[in-house]
């Protein structure tokens, strides 16, 4: 055998499709595959047993009631990568939604101001919950029950006597309903296309130049048709009703921004590092109190942009615009997405496919007349097997490495 | 990298301050815990391309020097040379500075990252803010390659390797900041017949490109099998120095105390003669 016969294997051969999917199985390294698959199956199942799933209409109103949700589900997300829970962050939204409306409707602050405020007060408060657990020691669990209890007292102190609130005439709710023009929609939808395009077949080339692995140029072809499909599918549909909401764009905006500092920064890295094992990432330089709290914060910020979408998407800032389901619903869906509960596992789309998931089946029960009660039932048996699948795959992780 | 002729032990790396042939040097280390003196003045040198194993019974002292060397506890009393000249390390990034490199027993790998997260975690490389991920790839595989390890892809989480797979990484890690000294705890703890030869094979290339190596082991097999020299330390005090083939009966003699009389003065008596 030659000394590096290993190594020239590994460089030489590029991969093919299915043989890279046969390691990753086995490997545990599932990655979105299997919330992929589940959204594939809920889909034809609701479309056949009612037509109107995936009409232009529903998916409209999907795509808005999926929008919050999985702003949310992203903030929790970066939580879950840490390997620790955030309970507080919906009654957060609220929280902060309900300051949003006091302030517009009643005191008559400037829109923009007042978002500020808002804005604001996620990022403050997730900097204290984030020095609660990160400076002084406290389970982050703890923390952050003692700020769900605490927002939902606030909330209640901030609306005073009058306990609803109604956002039909302010900028919120001209904001969640509007929709692009059906070639903005397209614009947008060819610029993520080109960009992701133009990524991957970068990569490809200086990985090539560089006598590394690279991805073979069907898989690269593959996957830009498919991603175009899906794009364009979607957006060929929601033209067809009122088009593109802006709910819905703002969260892939915010999606795809927190994919690329995760995946593409130093700091994105240092998040994984933490949730893998505080102790290397310490000792690797990372300033483990630093991500912690700043992940913290961003999760704040991303909690009070859901309540200002929910606020704007029911016109209500009441007292009743958040419930803990939001929250379940929201670490369910990032949990669904494929993100460990165990941390450093996972992605910013997890959040945003898992969404999908949760919306789609509350979706597509209430069609075909299922009460909340199913609803909630189902999504829990979706959400177990979720977890068995991760607690799986880590054990096949565990397997492999036995070689 | 330097490709001079490895020479190991040379005599000269005996004498004090005897110029860079000496990639560390000990004099008189003291080390007190309170109530407990952990070190009692040790006097230790390593050589370039010398690998000296620091063997000893549980609480002899050996991860208390090791702490003392990596930067983690400053010594009470005493002199540490890296590279001849004196040094006092206040924090570990300071000895790193120096040049030293220390993979710890509990191996401080993340295992959700794949392996070049892992060499690179803290010190990734980036073009205009973005992570390089295909020079990082690239310069990992020149680093394992030049260490001749057996990695099946740098692409699989650390979770997915076995245990000296994983050791061969951490090592790995820890010569991406050019050191002249590797210290090693029980590298081979843990491991099968076959891993523990890798990481056996490792520490010879290591010594090859010429580093210092300092290697704690339980294992006397192991010590006796790469060992230049091999330093015993009992109670917190130098047992004696010994040639790296010294057969296993005088060690254990050593490590334990059984003939404190003899053949430890008698190693003391030769190491002074040199």
């Amino acid at each position: 055998m030659t000394r590096n016969s290993f190594i020239t294997d590994e460089r030489i051969s590029s991969e093919g499709i299915v043989s890279t999917f046969i390691r990753r199985v086995k490997e545990g390294q599932l990655g979105s595959f299997p919330v992929i698959l589940a959204l594939v199956v809920i889909v034809i199942v609701f479309q056949t047993a009612d037509s109107n799933f995936i009409s232009p209409a529903n998916l409209v109103n999907l795509s808005t009631q999926v929008a919050f949700l999985a702003i949310l589900a992203l903030g929790i997300n970066l939580i879950l990568l840490l390997g620790e829970i955030d309970l507080s962050l919906a009654q957060l939204g609220g929280l902060a939604a309900s300051l949003l409306g006091v302030l517009v409707v009643r005191q008559g602050v400037p829109p923009a101001i007042a978002l500020i405020i808002m804005l604001l007060l996620g990022l403050v408060v997730g900097a204290i919950q984030g020095w609660f657990f990160a400076v002084v020691g406290i389970p982050a669990f703890v923390v952050t029950l003692a700020g769900l209890l605490a927002f939902t007292g606030l909330t209640l102190t901030t609306l005073g006597t009058q306990k609803n609130l109604s956002m039909s005439d302010t900028f919120a709710f001209d904001f969640a309903s509007y929709y692009f023009p059906a070639v903005w929609a397209y614009v947008f939808g060819a610029i993520a296309i080109i960009g992701f395009g133009a990524g991957i077949i970068y990569s490809k080339l200086r990985r090539h130049r560089e006598g590394l692995n690279a991805p073979s140029w069907t898989s690269v072809i593959v996957r830009i048709v498919l991603l175009t499909a899906i794009v364009f599918g979607f957006l060929v549909l929601v033209n067809q009703d009122f088009g593109l909401a802006m709910p819905f764009f703002l969260m892939m905006v915010i999606a795809i921004g927190i994919d690329l500092v995760l995946r593409k920064t130093r700091y994105g890295r240092s998040i994984y590092a933490v949730g893998g094992k505080v102790e290397a990432a310490r000792r690797a330089g990372i300033r483990v109190t630093w991500v912690r709290i700043s992940v913290f914060m961003a999760a704040g910020v991303l909690a009070a942009l859901f309540g200002f979408v929910k606020t704007g998407v029911t016109t209500n800032a009441g007292s009743t615009l958040v419930s803990t389901q939001d929250l379940l619903n929201a670490i369910a869906a990032a949990v669904i997405g494929g993100t460990s509960l165990f941390g450093g596992r996972g992605t910013a789309w997890a959040a945003v496919l898992g969404a999908l998931v949760v919306g789609a089946i509350n979706n597509g029960l209430y069609l075909i007349g299922f009460n909340s009660d199913a609803q909630q039932i189902i999504t829990a048996l979706v959400l177990l097997t979720a977890v068995v699948i991760d607690a799986l795959s880590r054990r096949g992780q565990r397997y492999v490495g036995r070689g | 990298m330097t490709s001079e002729t490895p020479e190991p032990a040379p005599a000269e790396a005996w004498a004090p301050g005897s110029g860079t042939d000496t990639v560390l040097e000990l004099r008189g280390i003291n080390k007190r815990f309170g109530a407990v003196q952990a070190l009692t003045d040790i006097h230790l040198t390593v050589g370039r391309g010398e690998v000296v194993g620091l063997v000893g019974d549980n609480g002899a002292g050996k991860s208390t020097l090791i702490k003392v060397i990596a930067g983690v506890h400053g010594a009470d009393e005493g002199e540490l040379l890296i590279n001849g000249a004196a040094q006092k390390f206040s924090s570990p990034k300071d000895a790193q500075k120096a040049g030293v490199a220390t993979v710890f027993q509990d191996l401080s790998l993340c295992e959700n990252l794949d392996v070049v997260a892992n060499l690179f975690l803290g010190h990734e490389k980036t073009r205009s803010g973005v992570l390089d991920e295909v020079s990082m790839e690239a310069k990992s595989w020149e680093l394992l390659r030049s260490l001749s390890a057996k990695i099946p892809s740098v692409r699989v989480p650390i979770a997915a390797l076995s245990g000296g797979q994983r050791q061969t990484v951490a090592i790995a890690r820890s010569l991406l900041g050019e050191p002249s000294l590797v210290m090693l705890d029980e590298p081979t703890a843990a491991l099968g017949v076959a891993q523990t030869a890798e990481v056996l094979n490792l520490i010879e290339r290591l010594k090859e490109r010429d580093l210092g190596v300092l290697l704690v082991s339980h294992n006397m097999a192991d010590v006796q099998a790469v060992c230049d020299r091999v330093h015993v330390l009992r109670l917190g005090k130098d047992a004696g120095d010994f040639p790296g083939d010294e057969r296993t009966d005088v060690l254990v003699a050593a490590i334990t105390g059984a003939s404190d009389n003899v053949v430890t003065k008698r190693a003391a008596r030769r190491g002074e003669r040199r």
